[in-house]
């Protein structure tokens, strides 16, 4: 009994002395639990990522997140993350794995540096990495069943464990709760995949040089020229913005954008920004992967461009408003220059290959 | 004896929650803090961005649809005419509340009569890298090519003329493009208690006084065009003379 007051008294102490620590549904996993914080690589020039407090990154997340994304368990088509997301592609989707013709829906993009992805979806439809892979459980991709995935699971030797120690105190086993949950280990791993050894990346570190047809494509690149730099600009190669680059004079479906996201009338036909690195590896391009090739994609920029209403004011160059009538060299010369953002360690990389 | 351990038991929430009472001067005050809300306007209406509802000096209706720039530089006048300078770089975006504020911290205790700063950054400051690498100082980077160091300012939007509607990009850059910008009678105190002081851009101040800045005549891309960035820089210096 005497024991039992001095419990109390002790827990009256320190609940006395807590931090106020509001409640949350994520879990918390550095609130005494022994979970290891990882700690990402962040390479030169590149700007704070964007990783929440409510999911972050600790190696036994990661780790059960890069299992999961190699595993077809998720689904009930044998199908798994890495079905889709080729590490040898820098981890881009073909939508024709997944039967989508080009033009008709929205092309997935590559999965490299999301760390510093502050919106997803080509329109920002998701506010945050850690609850877009939920969506993954439907129709078109997983066509999951989760009553057979939870069963799967927890007949699996090892997940219970895994999910437990990334999520202490809560029963993931649940439906609804096991596909955020899912989704907060996957967007561990995927925060995880960053590019940045490109040959660019060593040119700028003074380790290689460029070749003259490069470095003129770097000219044009960042001079008003070509003026690729003020969305593509930095080491990111995105703004992470949202702008409409004249793909289209009529909007419907999803090729309205960020419209569709704002009800806004000056986000008609805007788009987010996508990562140049390793582009060389990730056609189709464009929202809705209308481009095959890097040629194509020049060329709309060269002359393809529809003015509308809400095309980026950067995209006006009077004289060139339907493009930047580039010269066939210089043409190429600007290919060649966003073939040297090509990170072919990632390809190979062990860290984020089939555990 | 249950009733020692109820006593330890209030005792020991009480003790732990108790303020530290050890006797000690307090400290002599002698800062405190400012804060800098910026504001924008257009002529006499406050802005409303992305609508081509404003018309220049030149005669266009325009519209506001990005209004970025560093503000650098600051000295505060005191009465004596001694200043006290701040070393700190400020980004600001009108459509972004994240980056609608400056907050300055231990400025010293007093009434000054004014303040001056810099829309952009010094020459000593603005070179490729300078700045830490944040999304906002990345995105304003100016390519080592065309000089190297940050956009001073992006301000954009549409106009429209007889033909149609057309992009402006109005971007600053490049040493000598800087706009000082005095405000000798803005008076404002710093006391114990954070002060608030605004400061309001009026945006059409760009294009006019003293020079009329027309987007057919001057360009409607500056960067890479100094003529047209110093027409703006010289258009600039009373643009925050609400």
């Amino acid at each position: 009994m005497r024991n039992r007051y001095f419990v109390v008294m002790l827990f009256a102490f320190f609940v006395a002395c807590r931090n106020d620590v509001s409640t949350s549904i994520t879990p918390t996993p550095s609130d005494g639990s022994s979970l290891t914080p990882y700690t990402l690589n962040i390479p030169p020039r590149f700007p704070k990522p964007y990783l929440p407090d409510y999911n972050p990154l600790t190696v036994e997340g990661i780790t059960l997140g890069r299992r999961l994304f190699y595993d077809s368990i998720l689904s009930s088509n044998g199908r798994s993350c890495s079905y889709c997301h080729h590490q040898n592609l820098g981890f881009m989707v073909k939508n024709s794995d997944i039967g989508l013709a080009p033009g008709l829906y929205p092309n997935i993009p590559a999965l490299i540096n999301e760390a510093w992805n502050p919106y997803y979806g080509w329109d920002g439809v998701f506010p945050d990495a850690d609850h877009v892979a939920i969506g993954d459980f439907g129709p078109m991709f997983f066509n999951s069943n989760i009553v057979n995935v939870i069963a799967k699971l927890k007949a699996d030797p090892t997940y219970p464990a895994m999910f437990k120690k990334v999520f202490p105190g809560q029963d993931v086993f649940v439906d609804g709760v096991l596909q955020e949950r899912v989704a907060f280990a996957l967007a561990q791993f995927v925060r995880t995949i960053v590019s940045s050894n490109s040959k660019f990346d060593k040119y700028m570190m003074g380790f290689t040089q460029l070749t003259p047809e490069e470095a003129d494509g770097y000219d044009l690149f960042m001079t008003e020229k070509g003026d690729c730099f003020h969305c593509h600009g930095s080491m990111l190669f995105t703004d992470n913005g949202f702008h409409n680059t004249g793909l289209d004079s009529v909007f419907d479906g999803f090729n309205r954008g960020r419209f569709n996201v704002t009800g806004e009338a000056k986000d008609m036909g805007l788009f987010r920004t996508p990562t140049l690195r390793n582009c060389a590896l990730t056609a189709p391009y464009m929202h809705d992967g209308r481009y095959q090739t890097l040629d194509e994609v020049i060329e709309h920029y060269n002359s393809g461009v529809h003015k509308t209403a809400t095309i980026d004011p950067i995209m006006t160059l009077p004289g060139k408003e339907m493009g930047l009538l580039l010269s066939n060299t210089q043409k190429q010369h600007l290919k060649a220059f966003l073939l040297t953002l090509t990170d072919t360690t990632i390809l190979s990389n062990p860290q984020y290959s089939r555990p | 004896m249950k009733g020692i351990y109820y006593f330890l038991f209030v005792v020991s929430i009480l003790a732990s929650c108790r303020k530290d009472t050890t006797e000690s001067p307090l400290p002599v005050v002698t800062s405190g803090n400012l804060n800098i809300t910026m504001a924008y306007r257009f002529d006499s209406s406050m802005l409303q961005t992305d609508t081509i509802k404003y018309k220049n000096a030149a005669g266009y209706k325009m519209s506001i649809t990005r209004l970025q720039y560093y503000l650098s530089n600051f000295k505060f006048l005191n009465s004596d005419g001694s200043t006290y300078s701040i070393n700190q770089v400020c980004y600001l975006d009108a459509k972004d509340p994240n980056f609608s504020n400056i907050k300055f911290t231990d400025v010293p205790l007093g009434n000054y009569k004014g303040l001056s700063f810099t829309i952009g950054l010094d020459t000593s400051i603005n070179k490729t890298y300078y700045l830490p690498a944040t999304v906002e100082n990345n995105n304003m980077e100016w390519p080592p090519a065309m000089g190297g160091g940050y956009h001073f300012m992006k301000l954009e939007g549409y106009f429209v003329d007889t033909s149609g509607t057309w992009g402006y990009n109005m971007h600053l850059g490049n040493n000598g493009t800087a706009v000082a910008v005095s405000l000798a009678n803005k008076p404002f105190s710093i006391t114990q208690t954070p002060s608030n002081i605004q400061l309001k851009m009026n945006i059409s101040e760009w294009f006019k006084n003293p020079s009329v800045y027309d987007f057919n005549i001057d360009g409607v891309f500056s960067m890479g065009n100094m003529a047209a960035m110093l027409k703006l820089k010289n258009n600039g210096s009373d643009v925050f003379n609400d």
